[in-house]
């Protein structure tokens, strides 16, 4: 049986990194009033967590899930690769493309990472926590081999469904570590149905981008 | 409070090919007492943090591996269904443009080991600033306070210096500052080719005191532990290509620059003029400095018009002077309307001036969030975590509706970013400031 301190902590930090994760949340009266917690004690939470890099505030000073959890996550799913080096080829990308870019967790589903949003008029927007199905059925096993693939992918419906296609055009980065689940770590660009009439443009993006993040640095 | 550090070691133990490890490892290695630390780990258990693979084994669970989504903005709430997850159209091949970034700076994938940095706090922290002359100084500085502010618990004192951009001025400061113990230096340098101030910030790194550029950088990003900034090509290089595209590729244009020893200014200006000098039928009609003054910007416009110069278009590396540019033309006569288009963002006034008079404008909004992000640096500096040598802040490109180009898309329009309720002189992208930091007694930022 858990101390009731112990549950209480580890809740709190699960549900206050779930909300930033799905809302526009700047302060912490804010998150106090949507968990229906103490205020005191959330505003010392929040800025706890800030401290430990747990959780981090974009541009306009919303609260983001830090570059602490963001690790942790790439531990649980057996990438070695250090966080803070996909953010800049996410953005990188996306600026090249003029599209949605994001990382995915490839495996049985595909799960999207790191989110960065496309600025021009087509770009399709990715929900907090969505995963995808693919609508094409490769084995997963087809999507290890190096060298950009693309694949249609349809929304899983309990994470909400916008009833459309999603065109994947990707490039792998990593492979998980664990035995017990591979996966693949991929970045891509991602086009709300349509085909890339500008493929071979965006697959040389993708090779320049695997050449950046596989040189020492 | 002493639990989410915990929680938050005990989760970072894993990686690094230990994707497994025992127990009794695990606590030692997070540093936590055993008797407490048996219950965190049965709570982390529990919510799926944590999971046991063997007897006496943990590894890293489900709910630790569903935090891999981390958008680089918070998301805005769903609801516009043009917006969220509608298909609009997009440029096919044929009409893709130019992108946004030309080159890929390999400073972001560095990581730098902060651990020879690692203190104990209370820490104190100095802040040398290389001026507060415009409103986004004072906001770029705001952020920082703002940040310092809610980490009082772990910062004792943040000494903050104005060298009001006299690098010789700024020596003295550090020298003061580190005569006063500072443990880190928050560097925003007064000019950005200066050997002695380069010198000095050298011989603070000599000393074992860790130097965190912002904004503005002196020597190289090697130089200091991080440097905290945001695409200042980008900047100039957008903001060009949309000039130059929404003239058509022709016509007479002035540029508006900030302060010619200042390296954003330089960087801005040299990707302008690389997109301009693409276009022949551009022609730069005068390279004028405004130091991101309005009242200089004002000056120099109303000199040129006086002259009877004609301008097709105005390139402003910042809103900061282009809002007196504006103001020179609606005082020359120029009908709502007639306006030549301009660039320049981060001011209120300048988007609010552009829904007046009706300018075409692009605004590439400079963050002057990256003070609250260099605060954050900083301490991920001085408690040993790895920080990367350059640390990039999102921009958001803004136009006046109607006026896109076919490679300058909008972030957002101009008119949805635009604050009515907010002063002329507020900054964008500044950060979460709140009002409690806000000095009371606002001047009007131009006169």
């Amino acid at each position: 049986m858990s101390a009731a301190w112990a549950t209480e902590a580890v809740t709190r930090f699960r549900d206050i990194l779930a909300l930033v994760s799905r809302e526009q949340v700047r302060t912490a009266y804010e998150i106090a009033v949507r968990l229906k917690l103490p205020v005191s004690s959330t505003y010392l939470t929040v800025t706890e967590l800030e401290r430990l890099s747990c959780l981090a505030r974009d541009e306009s000073g919303y609260l983001l899930v830090g570059i602490r959890p963001q690790q942790m996550a790439l531990d649980a799913l057996g990438f070695q690769v250090a966080a803070q080096r996909l953010a800049p080829l996410v953005r990188h990308l996306r600026d090249q493309s003029g599209e949605t870019v994001f990382m995915a967790s490839m495996a049985e589903i595909l799960t999207v990472g790191t989110v960065a949003m496309g600025f021009n008029p087509g770009h399709l927007v990715v929900q907090s926590f969505q995963t995808y199905r693919y609508a094409t059925a490769p084995p997963p096993s087809e999507l290890t081999r190096p060298g950009v693939f693309e694949l249609t992918l349809a929304t899983n419906a309990q994470y909400g469904d916008h009833g459309g296609l999603v065109n994947l055009m990707a490039l792998q980065l990593a492979r998980s570590s664990s035995s017990a689940h591979p996966a693949t770590l991929a970045v891509g660009v991602a086009r709300p149905e349509g085909d890339f009439r500008d493929a071979a443009h965006i697959a040389r993006k993708l090779l320049e981008l695997k050449a950046f993040f596989d040189s020492p640095g | 409070m002493q639990s989410f550090e915990r929680i938050a070691n005990l989760l970072s133990s894993f990686g690094e090919g230990q994707a497994e490890l025992p127990l009794a490892t695990l606590l030692a290695r997070s540093g936590i007492p055993q008797s407490t630390g048996y219950k965190l780990v049965n709570a982390l258990v529990d919510e799926g943090f944590l999971q046991r693979p063997a007897r006496g084994m943990l590894a890293l669970g489900p709910a630790a591996a569903a935090f891999f989504f981390a958008p680089l903005r918070a998301l805005a709430p769903a609801g516009d269904p043009s917006i969220s997850g509608g298909v609009r159209h997009y440029p096919d091949a044929s009409g893709r443009g130019m992108p946004r970034m030309a080159q890929w700076n390999p400073n972001l994938l560095d990581l730098v080991s902060t651990t020879r940095f690692r203190r104990e706090p209370p820490f104190v922290i100095g802040f040398a600033n290389a001026s507060s002359s415009s409103p986004w100084r004072v906001a770029m500085a705001r952020s920082l306070m703002a940040a310092a502010q809610r980490q009082r618990d772990v910062v004792s004192r943040v000494m903050v210096r104005d060298a009001r951009d006299d690098p010789r001025r700024q020596i003295e400061q550090l020298a003061e500052m580190r005569a006063e113990r500072m443990d880190l230096c928050i560097l925003s340098a007064a000019a950005s080719d200066h050997p002695e101030l380069l010198a000095a910030v050298r011989g603070l790194g000599a000393e074992g005191i860790p130097v965190i550029g912002v904004d503005r950088l002196c020597g190289e990003p090697e130089d200091m532990v991080s440097f905290v900034t945001a695409s200042d090509v980008l900047v100039g290089r957008m903001s060009a290509l949309w000039l130059v595209e929404y003239l058509g590729g022709r016509g007479r244009i002035l540029m508006l620059c900030g302060r010619e020893d200042a390296s954003p200014c330089r960087l801005r200006l040299q990707a302008a003029m690389e997109i301009l000098g693409l276009h022949p039928d551009i022609e730069v009609v005068a390279i004028e400095f405004t130091n991101w003054e309005a009242s200089l910007g004002h000056a120099i416009v109303q000199r040129h018009l006086a002259e009877g110069t004609k301008f097709d278009g105005v390139w402003c590396d910042s809103g900061l002077q282009g809002v007196g540019s504006l103001r020179a033309f609606t005082e020359a006569g120029y009908k709502r309307g007639t306006i030549p288009p301009h660039t320049g963002g981060e001011v209120n006034l300048m988007y609010k001036l552009a829904f007046h008079h009706k300018i075409p404008l692009c605004g590439v909004d400079y963050p002057a969030a990256m003070g609250a992000l260099s605060f954050q640096t900083a301490l991920d500096t001085l408690f040993g975590r790895q920080v990367p040598r350059r640390v990039e802040a999102n921009l958001e490109i803004v136009i006046s509706r109607g006026h896109e180009t076919a490679s300058v898309k909008a972030d957002l329009f101009a008119e949805e970013k635009v604050r009515w309720d907010r002063e002329d002189e507020y900054v964008h992208a500044s950060g979460w400031i709140p009002s409690s930091t806000t000095p009371n007694g606002r001047k009007p930022f131009f006169v």
